[in-house]
């Protein structure tokens, strides 16, 4: 398996590169417009609060696979448009972790224990402390590990859009197999190559979720 | 003088607090006793306007605050920390150590450290866990770190609730000693506590509270122990409370 390692070295790299850059345009879309919209959410429960509900349960229901066929092939060709696979991943990709994250963040807001905001109001602190150095650090600590798994799932997911017509990892190792055929070791490859990307990641999130959890069992 | 008047409480259909007549002095320690579940907590929130009375009203010197079933939360923060409370349940914010716990609040105040820091500090023995996290710390400590953050904030009225219940003896008797400072300096205290004794000890007068109702208050000496006849409790009530405690 080494030696297929070592001889599609760049074919793999190539599928790396790929996937990363699926991967850092995921996270950083999803994160930032998903804080936003959760923001919003939170401040407007009755309206957008429950259209994101809502969108979040329908698309928690839909496997991600099935979203980027829609995307890739029934709605372009409905709307007769041509846009790149890559593209398309980006967006389904951008859109679940949006409202994923936009989901846990405005959820974050609303339960932030009321004990904290009377603490706050009865030491004095004005709205704008409050905000600073209460409220967001605490909201922050308690997403951060939650986000986290969001992301590596992202990470996860993306192996899906290979099999559109990414040309990642998983499209590499087609390629390669149709070379050399050797599936097992090829795929088993790929398998090795998925753990040693997503244990550290995985590991580091679980580590960052203990440490920035609150442990609170103080009740008001 | 911070006062309640005929204030009454109702939460989902349930009256809480009924006719409610209270006063708290400055530069006298007011003690609320009475049995888990009585309403104490809920005085103290409409005291000090966490909570609205259904109706009623709160004075807090000059400032007239009535309610009716009507009325929007209190969007007043200014009289904070003028009024100040340290809750049965601590509320210290977990992500701060308990020095910034200590030293925010007081911050915002843009109030210096008061020169006798250090030796509160000492007298509440919190010198080894100041650069600790609240969750890190015992309920005792936690109660003391908390006892503090308020205390620094030099309010003119001062709630405390239950701020004794995980301390040692010797503990509660270093917070006597602070309690009965700060009244010099007339801060107006009221203690709810269900330790009689340490309530006897430091306070100026009481309030029996039962069911949400006052049953009965007046000074201190009415219900210390061995009363002469004519200043015991008036109540069947109260005296089964105090023999039970």
């Amino acid at each position: 398996m080494i030696d297929i390692l070592v001889t599609y070295k760049e074919a793999f790299l190539s599928g790396l590169s790929i996937t990363l850059k699926l991967c850092i345009l995921v996270w950083v879309i999803g994160i930032v417009l998903g804080s936003i919209l959760g923001m919003i959410s939170a401040k407007f429960n009755n309206t957008i609060g429950l259209l994101s509900k809502i969108t979040s349960i329908v698309i928690s229901g839909i496997p991600i696979i099935v979203l980027l066929y829609w995307f890739y092939y029934p709605i372009q060709q409905e709307l007769k448009i041509d846009i790149p696979a890559f593209n398309v991943a980006v967006f389904v990709f951008s859109f679940v972790n949006m409202i994923m994250v936009a989901d846990l963040v405005s959820n974050a807001i609303k339960n932030l224990p009321l004990k904290y905001i009377l603490s706050a109001r009865v030491s004095g602190l004005s709205n704008k402390t409050f905000v600073t150095k209460i409220q967001i650090p605490l909201i922050f600590k308690q997403l951060i590990g939650p986000v986290l798994i969001v992301q590596i799932s992202m990470l996860l997911n993306s192996i899906y859009a290979s099999l559109i017509n990414v040309n990642d990892i998983f499209r590499q190792i087609q390629r390669i197999n149709a070379i050399v055929y050797k599936p097992i070791e090829l795929y088993s490859t790929l398998a090795i190559f998925f753990i040693l990307i997503t244990v550290p990641l995985t590991l580091f999130a679980a580590h960052l979720k203990k440490k920035y959890s609150i442990i609170n069992s103080e009740e008001l | 003088m911070l006062q309640a008047k005929n204030v009454f409480k109702t939460i989902k259909g349930n009256e809480i607090l009924k006719d409610i007549n209270l006063q708290i002095e400055p530069g006298k320690i007011t003690c609320l006793i009475g049995p888990s579940g009585s309403g104490k907590s809920t005085i103290l929130n409409c005291l000090s306007l966490l909570s609205n009375p259904t109706k009623g009203t709160v004075s807090i010197d000059d400032t007239i605050y009535t309610f009716n079933e009507n009325t929007k939360p209190n969007n007043n923060f200014s009289i904070y920390p003028k009024i100040t409370v340290v809750f049965q349940s601590l509320f210290l914010f977990p992500h701060l150590t308990n020095q910034e716990n200590i030293l925010l609040p007081l911050n915002e105040q843009k109030l210096m450290l008061p020169n006798e820091y250090d030796d509160l500090i000492s007298q509440l023995k919190i010198k080894h866990i100041l650069n600790k996290f609240p969750e890190q710390c015992s309920g005792g400590e936690r109660q003391r770190v908390a006892l503090l953050r308020q205390i620094l904030l030099k309010p003119k009225y001062l709630l405390l609730d239950e701020v004794t219940s995980a301390l040692d003896l010797e503990t509660v008797s270093i917070i006597a000693d602070i309690l009965i400072k700060l009244k010099k300096r007339n801060t107006g205290i009221l203690l709810i506590t269900h330790m009689i004794n340490f309530a006897i000890a430091v306070s100026d007068n009481f309030y029996f509270l039962d069911k949400g109702e006052i049953i009965e208050n007046g000074e201190i000496d009415k219900i210390k122990p061995n009363i002469k006849y004519d200043n015991k409790p008036d109540t069947e009530r109260l005296r089964t409370f105090l023999n039970l405690s």
